[in-house]
């Protein structure tokens, strides 16, 4: 595999073909936050926080470290004034769901993010995919997934799976930067939960309403099964 | 003809053993007259009192529930449970509200050991109120089966309410009048509503269709929600695989 050198932060590092920029930049000691990033799986690239500015052939582009592969001669600056700036709004967005996570937190006090900025978010889900492609990838049981898009986007445990797998797994638990994913587990369980309430529906009471069916329907009504039955009867 | 049979409100009373149990205690003693209408139940701190302990006392026909706490300050404990009891209080009525149960029906108030005659004029005033609404669900003028549903519809939820209370909805203020401010804002009905009314609406739904399988209109029926909203409920839980439509009945079932 050929080496390729490539310049971040001023240094001089050499990275092997294939590498990402989050990876070599790691490699050489590096740091570049992430949130969705997790080392045993696929890059997804989903919340941002690694973009870095990429300087190759005279140009100068924002790109997310942790999908990005590594170039010759690529010129990696992982701070700067703009790039602080998009890394600040873009953990205040995310605290807006989650203002208690301690990944989010940390990340606030190195980048003054203000936890205030946007009024709070009812979903505490960062959509950060670490739940959904740990259990895809690693576990390959698909007992956790996104449901619907855009801003209706959200995680949720399918109940036939789930019910059989996640009890005695639950790997994916620590792997959540907020509650989100608890809060999901908890609510399948709850939904699903048998309970031993008997819903009796309300009956038609009153003789009115009785005779006014009566009149109105020639057909017998539904719930008037013994009426039907007597006229199968007859009929046989 | 024998006279009209008159309501006698049912209220199940929670009492923390420090301040109100003592002051209920000072009230019997001390001979002050009050209704007999409530049945108390002592507990170590108000704090103690569960959304669950309310919603099954209405569950189990209470007409009132009266929970009785130290004042702001004086908990017996460092935790300060009675700051837990009052956000609780208007979270439960917030919830009772929202299945059509008037919040009236639930009510805190600090008793000290040493107030056993404003202990008595609690009782009364309370009973009073309760008699001006009426027994449960009649009352508020639901069918008694409609509301148990969903009344078990919230204690099924119990669970994920506590984890976004824990997350969302939890405060500590000082006074009773910031509480009452924080639980009237638009931004807590906003975020109220974005995540419970869709739960609860489910949760309704999948009490529902537990004992059979049913179509959009009879959960329309049964629930009091237009077929519009039901079936965009029926929808998303169809998705995530909650429900399934059966195909032979032409009915919503249980996946």
């Amino acid at each position: 595999m050929s080496e390729i050198s490539l310049r971040i932060d001023g240094q001089d590092v050499t990275a092997s073909e294939g590498m990402t920029v989050l990876e070599a930049a790691r490699s050489a000691g590096i740091s570049i936050p992430t949130v969705c990033h997790h080392e045993k799986l696929e890059p997804f690239g989903g919340c941002r926080l690694c973009t870095v500015e990429a300087e190759a052939g005279g140009r100068t582009n924002l790109v997310a470290a942790c999908v990005y592969p590594v170039r010759k001669d690529l010129v990696v600056r992982t701070r700067s004034e703009h790039i602080d700036r998009i890394r600040k709004m873009l953990t205040e967005q995310l605290l807006a769901h989650a203002p208690e996570s301690e990944v989010l937190q940390s990340l606030a006090r190195e980048y003054q993010a203000d936890k205030e900025r946007f009024s709070a978010d009812a979903s505490f889900c960062i959509l950060c995919g670490l739940c959904v492609r740990y259990c895809a990838e690693i576990k390959q049981k698909n007992a956790v997934g996104f449901v619907d898009r855009g801003p209706n986007r959200e995680i949720s445990f399918v109940p036939e799976i789930a019910g059989k797998e996640c009890w005695n797994c639950k790997e994916c638990f620590p792997l959540c930067p907020t509650s989100a994913l608890q809060a999901a587990f908890v609510l399948m369980r709850s939904l699903i939960s048998p309970s031993s309430f008997k819903y009796e529906p309300k009956r038609q009471a009153g003789p009115e309403s009785v005779s006014e069916r009566n009149e109105n329907n020639s057909a017998p009504a539904a719930s008037d099964n013994v009426g039907t039955l007597f006229k199968v009867i007859a009929k046989g | 003809m024998v006279a009209a049979h008159e309501f006698r409100p049912r209220i199940l009373g929670f009492l923390c053993n420090w301040c109100s149990y003592a002051g209920a205690d000072l009230c019997g003693v001390s001979r002050y007259q009050y209704p007999p209408s409530i049945k108390i139940i002592r507990v170590m701190c108000s704090g103690r009192v569960d959304l669950e302990f309310v919603l099954r006392a209405f569950a189990n026909g209470n007409d009132g529930v009266f929970m009785g706490g130290c004042w702001l300050g004086e908990c017996h404990y460092v935790t300060e449970g009675n700051y837990d009891a009052l956000s609780m209080m208007h979270l439960a009525k917030k919830l009772l509200a929202h299945v059509g149960v008037n919040p009236d029906r639930l009510r805190l108030e600090w008793v000290s050991a040493s107030q056993g005659i404003r202990f008595a004029e609690i009782v009364t005033d309370f009973t009073a109120r309760l008699k001006e609404l009426g027994p449960l669900g009649s009352g508020e003028g639901m069918d008694q089966n409609a509301l148990k549903l969903k009344l078990e519809a919230i204690r099924k939820l119990l669970p994920y309410i506590k984890l976004v209370e824990r997350e969302k909805l939890r405060v500590r203020f000082e006074s009773k009048a910031e509480y009452e401010k924080f639980f009237a804002s638009d931004e807590l009905n906003s975020l109220f509503n974005e995540l419970l009314d869709d739960k609860l609406a489910i949760s309704q739904i999948m009490v529902l269709l537990q004992q059979q399988a049913l179509s959009t209109g009879e959960i329309a029926d049964a629930l009091g929600m237009t077929p519009s909203e039901v079936s965009k409920h029926l929808n998303s839980s169809a998705r995530q695989r909650l429900i399934r439509f059966d195909e032979e009945q032409k009915r919503y079932a249980l996946a």
